[in-house]
């Protein structure tokens, strides 16, 4: 009985490997969410990050304290409130995808993380289509300003 | 890579697969199990059971015994030792960033 409690749990914490912890800032969502995605900000508990394009497919890298280079690409944003991305450390068959939500709590903002793995392999088709998608969308407003442009000529 | 890291990666990569999660769930529930077993419960077919219980054996996550014509798959708890230091790893990281954008928050609300 113990054996097949054992094998359960097992089993089902290999099925589900993720990892959620939170925490509550004493400040408004808006400043919550500052903290979080602002480049400026993030490098003071995260890591050093360029600009970070809030959007799918918008792709980042984060060295972190000790040095660990981790690669990002955003996968949802919805502004304020979510942020999912996938990131992996250089050289790491591993990746991992994380999920931040801010919410209000008692007047203050609670964040939650959760953060679970995923193999390489299987989000690279997802990561280089995300990255497709935003490579295009950076080229049609490219052109969409190109037309306006000559319209304006035009006029 | 160490192996440490390579355990975690052959488990990650064996569960990456969402049938595959389903398959080592029937075997952790109803274990010792065989695959024709298993395929009567899920849409898939034996042949493909046998498969990801393949790649769940080498990945360390099943065992297989042979009990007369039959073979039958248990889970093996040791499989989980690779899964509980990656989240005991990852859990961490994320009080520590946690602790410090806490402290961040702080300066910001003196700021304002």
């Amino acid at each position: 009985m113990v054996g097949d409690i054992c094998n359960r749990k097992v089993a089902s914490t290999l099925a589900s490997v993720h990892v959620t912890r939170d925490v509550v800032l004493d400040v408004d969502l808006a400043t919550a969410w500052e903290l979080l995605t602002d480049p400026a900000e993030l490098a003071a508990w995260l890591g050093t990050v360029g600009d970070v394009p809030l959007r799918p497919g918008g792709a980042a890298t984060v060295v972190e304290p000790d040095g660990t280079v981790r690669h990002l690409v955003v996968e949802h944003v919805e502004d304020g409130r979510a942020l999912g991305f996938v990131w992996w450390a250089d050289g790491d068959e591993l990746a991992s995808r994380v999920a931040i939500t801010v919410e209000e709590h008692d007047g203050a903002s609670r964040v939650v993380v959760t953060e679970s793995a995923v193999a390489r392999a299987s989000i690279a088709g997802a990561t280089s289509r995300l990255r497709l998608g935003s490579a295009w969308d950076g080229r049609l407003l490219d052109l969409e300003l190109h037309s306006l442009s000559r319209t304006l000529v035009a006029v | 890579m160490s192996a440490r890291d390579d355990a975690a990666r052959q488990v990650f990569a064996a569960l990456a697969d969402p049938t595959r999660g389903a398959i080592l769930r029937a075997v952790g529930q109803r274990g010792p199990i065989t695959a024709t077993a298993i395929a009567a419960d899920l849409p898939v077919t034996r042949q493909a059971v046998v498969k990801h219980l393949a790649a769940l054996e080498a990945a360390g996550l099943v065992e297989a015994t042979r009990q007369g014509r039959e073979v039958r798959f248990a889970i093996r708890p040791a499989a989980l030792d690779a899964a509980q230091r990656w989240m005991a790893g990852v859990g961490r990281a994320w009080e520590r960033r946690l602790a410090a954008l806490e402290q961040r928050s702080r300066r910001a609300r003196l700021e304002a």
